[in-house]
């Protein structure tokens, strides 16, 4: 099986500092559009729980390819942001170093830029998250947040450089993984690929669910949440992705957050793979709607693709 | 414009934006959920995680060393440093003990081991690890060692 080796860094040779060029997150959006086109959307409807807004796309989707493989978008440009994100961080962590650490005396740009968030003025945000880290370069919630705007701004390499330069800042900041996967995906890649560059963050993560650190259940639950999401849209064809699973379900059956629940460690889960996944996690979460709509859209995607 | 991947519908106070995609399979209407992100409040020690339900606040706070070391594009904290909490960076010992406002961090034993070690001791009464891409809690303290 494979092993996740730790970060072997700094021998790439760069030419731009920070973030991928508009033109890659052009390319980016397009090829992300398409793959969405592929993988689900025929109606895609968006609320706002603060305006009565709705908008409605159509797209066609073909059965036969909803298990369209996840493949990178751009060719290289995971290695691309992996470069820069670590130039970047090393410049800023000479800066920060040099400076101190921060001690945040106003907050409010930052309180702005939440709130522009919240709102979905996700460029206001961005802009204003940039404000912020003017003052405060090496601010952790800036920058997970800004990242989630890039994101939603579908800026998507410039988000995954965002996260490993967060990464490369605080590797045990496990948290803010879950976002990592996110850009990754949205990049065309799973969370496997990131693994050979970012271990520290699972290594961390498991020892603060042994150490039962407030919180480290959920980011584990959303972990493997989004493993399930990843998985089932290359239907299990990623070896190194399932591993990745079984990883999951070992972190998460052995969390306190089972023993909570269950007052004792359970067996190891002999239900393979996303559905077993799936499972584990309706048994931890069964009021969860996310998890619930989850199952239910990856049994109806079996039952085309049986059909198929 | 929303991003079809991130599921932003319900924080701590129940404003962020909601996208909802639907998917259209033999006639029948599902929603695909997107997937979760992690959303720093204001506050900078509380956090939120997305779900549709179940309001799962991450609490605690983020500690920063006071010691670095220069050089490395890692924050290292040395042994037995005493941290003070700025709420804007991790505490980057591998234990560490919280109180209110403050985290000391100790330079005990991991408490697992990464995929490509094993513990060589260990109170376990689950599974020791090692070797086989998985991360094995040791439910006690023990040391890891590189497997080969």
């Amino acid at each position: 099986m494979r092993r996740y080796d730790p970060i072997i860094a700094g021998l790439l040779i760069l030419t731009v500092l920070y973030g991928c060029t508009a033109e890659a997150d052009k390319q980016t959006t397009a090829a992300t559009s398409a793959t969405t086109s592929v993988t689900t959307t025929t109606v895609m409807t968006t609320t706002t729980t603060t305006k009565a807004t709705t908008t409605t796309k159509v797209t066609t989707t073909l059965p036969n390819t909803i298990f369209e493989p996840v493949k990178p978008v751009r060719e290289g440009a995971l290695e691309e942001c992996i470069a820069n994100a670590e130039k970047y961080a090393q410049n800023l962590y000479a800066e920060c170093a040099r400076s101190a650490v921060d001690q945040v005396k106003d907050n409010s740009l930052f309180e702005k830029a939440n709130d522009y968030y919240k709102a979905g003025k996700y460029q206001k945000a961005l802009d204003t998250y940039y404000e912020f880290l003017k003052l405060y370069p090496a601010h952790i919630g800036a920058l997970n947040n800004k990242g989630l705007a890039l994101l939603q701004l579908e800026k998507n390499e410039s988000a995954l450089t965002n996260y490993l330069i967060l990464y490369n800042l605080y590797p045990k900041y496990y948290q803010s993984f879950i976002n990592l996967q996110i850009a990754a995906h949205a990049c065309g890649y799973s969370a496997a690929d990131l693994m050979e560059q970012c271990d520290e963050f699972i290594n961390h993560l498991v020892d603060a669910s042994a150490a039962d650190e407030p919180g480290a259940d959920v980011i584990i639950a959303a972990f493997a949440y989004n493993l399930a999401y990843e998985a089932m849209e290359t239907d299990g064809s990623r070896e190194d992705l399932m591993e990745l699973i079984e990883t999951a379900k070992m972190l998460y059956i052995y969390s306190p957050l089972y023993f909570k629940e269950t007052g004792e460690y359970p067996k190891e889960a002999d239900i393979p793979g996303i559905a077993g996944l799936l499972e584990l996690l309706s048994e931890m979460f069964p009021e969860d709607e996310d998890v619930a709509k989850l199952t239910e859209y990856y049994a109806a995607l079996t039952e085309v693709k049986k059909k198929s | 414009m929303f991003h079809d991947r991130i599921d932003l519908s319900v924080s701590s106070d129940d404003t962020l934006p909601k996208p909802e995609v639907k998917i259209i399979l033999n006639g029948n209407s599902l929603y695909k959920p997107g997937m979760k992100a992690y959303f720093v409040e204001n506050d900078s020690e509380s956090a939120s995680i997305n779900t549709a339900h179940k309001k799962n606040t991450v609490g605690g706070v983020y500690c920063s060393c006071n010691k670095v070391e220069v050089g490395n594009a890692h924050v290292e904290c040395s042994c037995d440093a005493v941290c003070t909490c700025h709420a804007v960076a991790t505490c980057s010992c591998n234990a560490h003990v919280s109180t209110t406002k403050q985290t000391v961090c100790s330079c005990n034993p991991y408490n697992s081991c990464p995929a490509n070690c094993s513990c060589n001791a260990y109170t376990a009464t689950t599974t020791k690890g090692g070797g086989g891409g998985i991360w094995v809690p040791c439910t006690g303290p023990c040391s890891c060692v590189p497997v080969h």
